[in-house]
């Protein structure tokens, strides 16, 4: 009888675990075959500012996590950009006016109407990541419009979103399961051809159900692996020079 | 008076209103009552705590437009409408203008009060600036945002319960059904941010919402603005709407129904005379809002929004025709436009026709959609006509003034996109020379001569 509980336990525990890990979107991520074979080679890299956004879902509703976001937001940043130079890449921003003679708010403007495209071209993108082995996507060379872009080969765009889950919003989510009722955290990154806009690569990383609700302090440990992975895979850098050999 | 007397001729919309005034007056009164006696807790901390570290983020990731014209501009119109009313306690005023598309306005709690470039261009003067000022100030008045997330708690916390009680019922029964609606709407709500954030934005309960338009009546009647101004933003909404198709619609669009708002405004405003506009009101407001004007059009072309593009930048350039710069925006989108005509057909706007919209605005690429509209006469037909009309306005643009660089890059571009590679490279030289190195575009455009150029060399060698 208690072998029997024991069992219905493991099972329903297994349950659970199914439902929570269907809201998890799973990591991928499509590269055109000029990155990957090295005919585009990426040595210097341009970052747009990154956006992130982390809610807090509790049984009394969705919460603000506003400096959070920003601090996480921050995290995700710094990290993409340090693995870059670990890769040996050269990093510019895209809000430095470098030697342009650009004012603060003409850069901002553009960077607005790069994140607009973006946000255009992601309505496909997200539908038919495949297609970049197409050519398919592209923000136009208004690309180049960017002084850091002049210096860069190609621009990256660092996305976060992630939910963090109080304790009392779990205990329901094993009572009636569901999508909302799971942490998660999913990192996007997005490479453009500095020159013409084409989109190089996306991925989507998304490693964080291992953490729990401690993802948002762990950046390094939750996608620092993946993102050496995929630096490789898009031979930048130094990742270029190891294969040549 | 007119549309007043329409109104009237209209029973149903008659007696919508007349069921709603009371209704709206004893909701009023009930929120004035909870304003009234609106104290700080733990909560409202954090969601004043919240607004403040938004209104960070906005200004750091470069979404505040900076114009030395525009802002004192919106600032002299806020402070107008605030007017000598006490300011409550943790509200401090501030007007700025986002670079958004998006047609909307909104306030936090904490008194900021923002504008997007979307909307600023739609608007034809300031007494409609004013009109959406003062509503929106009458949220922040009225401690809207606070008393929303608190209402919102409660009934969140009553269909979590009701979520865990309904997924005990047998499964597939009505209750549990409707209940697993609820919820979900309420799981979407929290994925997107702090509920209140999202209420700021996307609009409060209908209640609320109507007293932010009487107050915002009131308030713009005591500013000497005219009160009719608040009836005609309804309508500028309401007609600006069937223009594109909108992935996200804005919340002053449909909560709650814009004509029934307009009617209420105008009821309001046939007994209380104010300051009518005086003639050139509509050419100084341009004025004034043409940094966001011309920052909105690019940002429309930047977000396939050819059409809004070009009805924003012929308002300023009739307005203004002798302003090249106008002009050219008016000339670049023409020729953004492409395919595509200047307005939907009847059939876009058909409920059929906007659900294909919709389909296409997911499933293709601009590139694509131009490929699709050309595929029929009357897409390569738009083509010719916008061709010309492009071309014929970068030329009165460069017959105004002859070194207009951004006229030159513009024929250029043009010229390209027919297949007219020497004329592309002249022009592209010509900006080149004058803008000598200090233009932002400069290496692109330098980039587009080389190409040009080498088509240009091809061409003439396969004849």
């Amino acid at each position: 009888m208690t072998l029997k509980l024991r069992l219905l336990a493991i099972l329903c525990a297994a349950g659970f675990l199914t439902v929570n890990t269907q809201a998890i979107t799973p990591s991928w991520s499509y590269e055109n075959p000029k990155v990957t074979t090295g005919e585009f080679q990426v040595r210097n890299v341009c970052m747009m500012p990154a956006e992130g956004k982390l809610s807090k879902v509790t049984m009394k509703g969705g919460q603000g996590m506003s400096s959070e976001s920003d601090n996480w937001t921050s995290a995700l940043e710094n990290m993409v950009e340090a693995h870059l130079k670990t890769a040996g890449a050269q990093i510019l921003q895209a809000s430095d006016a470098m030697a342009s003679g650009a004012s603060d708010e003409e850069i901002r403007q553009v960077i607005v109407q790069l994140n607009q495209k973006y946000e255009d071209v992601a309505n496909q993108l997200n539908r038919h990541p495949k297609d970049i082995k197409k050519s398919r996507f592209t923000l136009g060379d208004d690309a180049a419009l960017l002084p850091c872009a002049a210096k860069s080969d190609v621009l990256v765009f660092v996305q976060g979103e992630g939910q963090v889950t109080s304790g009392g919003k779990k205990a329901m989510g094993m009572l009636v399961g569901g999508k909302g009722n799971v942490s998660y955290a999913t990192l996007v990154l997005t490479m453009a051809d500095a020159k013409t806009g084409e989109i190089l690569a996306f991925a989507r990383l998304s490693n964080a159900e291992s953490f729990g609700d401690k993802f948002v302090d762990q950046t390094e440990n939750v996608y620092g692996k993946a993102l050496d992975k995929q630096f490789s895979r898009l031979r930048i850098g130094v990742y270029l020079d190891k294969k040549k050999h | 008076m007119h549309r007043k007397a329409a109104c009237l001729k209209c029973p149903t919309l008659a007696l919508v209103l007349l069921v709603m005034f009371p209704v709206a007056v004893t909701c009023a009164q009930e929120l004035d009552k909870a304003a009234a006696d609106f104290h700080f807790t733990d909560v409202d901390t954090q969601v004043l705590h919240d607004s403040k570290a938004i209104d960070e983020q906005y200004l750091k990731k470069g979404l505040v437009l900076q114009d030395p014209q525009l802002q004192p501009f919106l600032d002299s119109v806020g402070k107008r409408i605030i007017g000598n009313r006490p300011i409550p306690d943790q509200v401090e005023f501030k007007f700025t203008v986002l670079r958004d598309p998006m047609v909307q306005a909104f306030a936090l709690p904490n008194g900021s009060v923002y504008v997007t470039t979307g909307l600023l261009s739609l608007l034809e003067d300031e007494s409609q600036l004013a009109a959406v000022l003062s509503h929106e100030t009458a949220h922040v008045f009225e401690r809207h945002g606070y008393l929303e997330n608190r209402s919102f708690r409660k009934k969140a916390l009553t269909l979590n319960i009701l979520q865990i009680v309904a997924s005990a019922a047998p499964a597939g029964g009505n209750f549990s059904q409707s209940v697993q609606l609820f919820g979900a709407a309420v799981n979407l709500g929290a994925a997107v941010s702090s509920e209140i954030i999202v209420a700021s934005v996307f609009g409060y309960s209908r209640e609320m919402e109507h007293q932010a338009d009487n107050d915002g009546l009131i308030a713009l009647s005591n500013a000497s603005y005219d009160p009719t101004a608040m009836a005609r933003t309804f309508e500028l909404l309401d007609e600006d709407s069937s223009l594109e198709y909108e992935p996200i619609q804005g919340f002053y669009r449909d909560h709650p129904k814009l004509t029934e708002r307009r009617e209420l405004a105008l009821q309001y405003a046939s007994t209380h005379k104010a300051n009518k506009p005086e003639a050139d009101d509509k050419k100084t407001y341009a004025d004034n809002a043409s940094a966001a004007i011309c920052s909105e059009i690019q940002l429309d072309l930047s977000s396939r929004r050819e059409r809004t593009a070009v009805d924003r930048a012929s308002k300023l350039s009739d307005m203004f025709p002798d302003n090249p710069k106008y002009k050219v925006l008016l000339a670049d989108s023409y020729r953004a436009l492409g395919a595509k005509t200047k307005l939907p057909s009847p059939d876009e706007r058909t409920r059929h026709g906007q659900a294909e919209h919709r389909k296409e605005y997911f499933s293709m690429t601009p590139e694509e959609e131009q490929k699709r509209l050309l595929a029929k006469p009357d897409g390569q037909a738009a083509l010719h006509d916008n061709e010309a009309t492009a071309e014929q306005l970068y030329k009165s643009a460069l017959q105004s003034n002859p070194n207009y660089a951004d006229a030159h890059r513009g024929l250029g571009f043009l010229f390209e996109q027919e297949g007219r590679y020497n004329e592309a490279a002249t022009e592209y030289q010509s900006y080149l020379s004058m803008v000598a190195g200090t233009s932002m575009d400069h290496l692109r455009i330098e980039r587009r001569l080389a190409a040009v150029r080498k088509l240009s060399d091809a061409s003439m060698q396969s004849r």
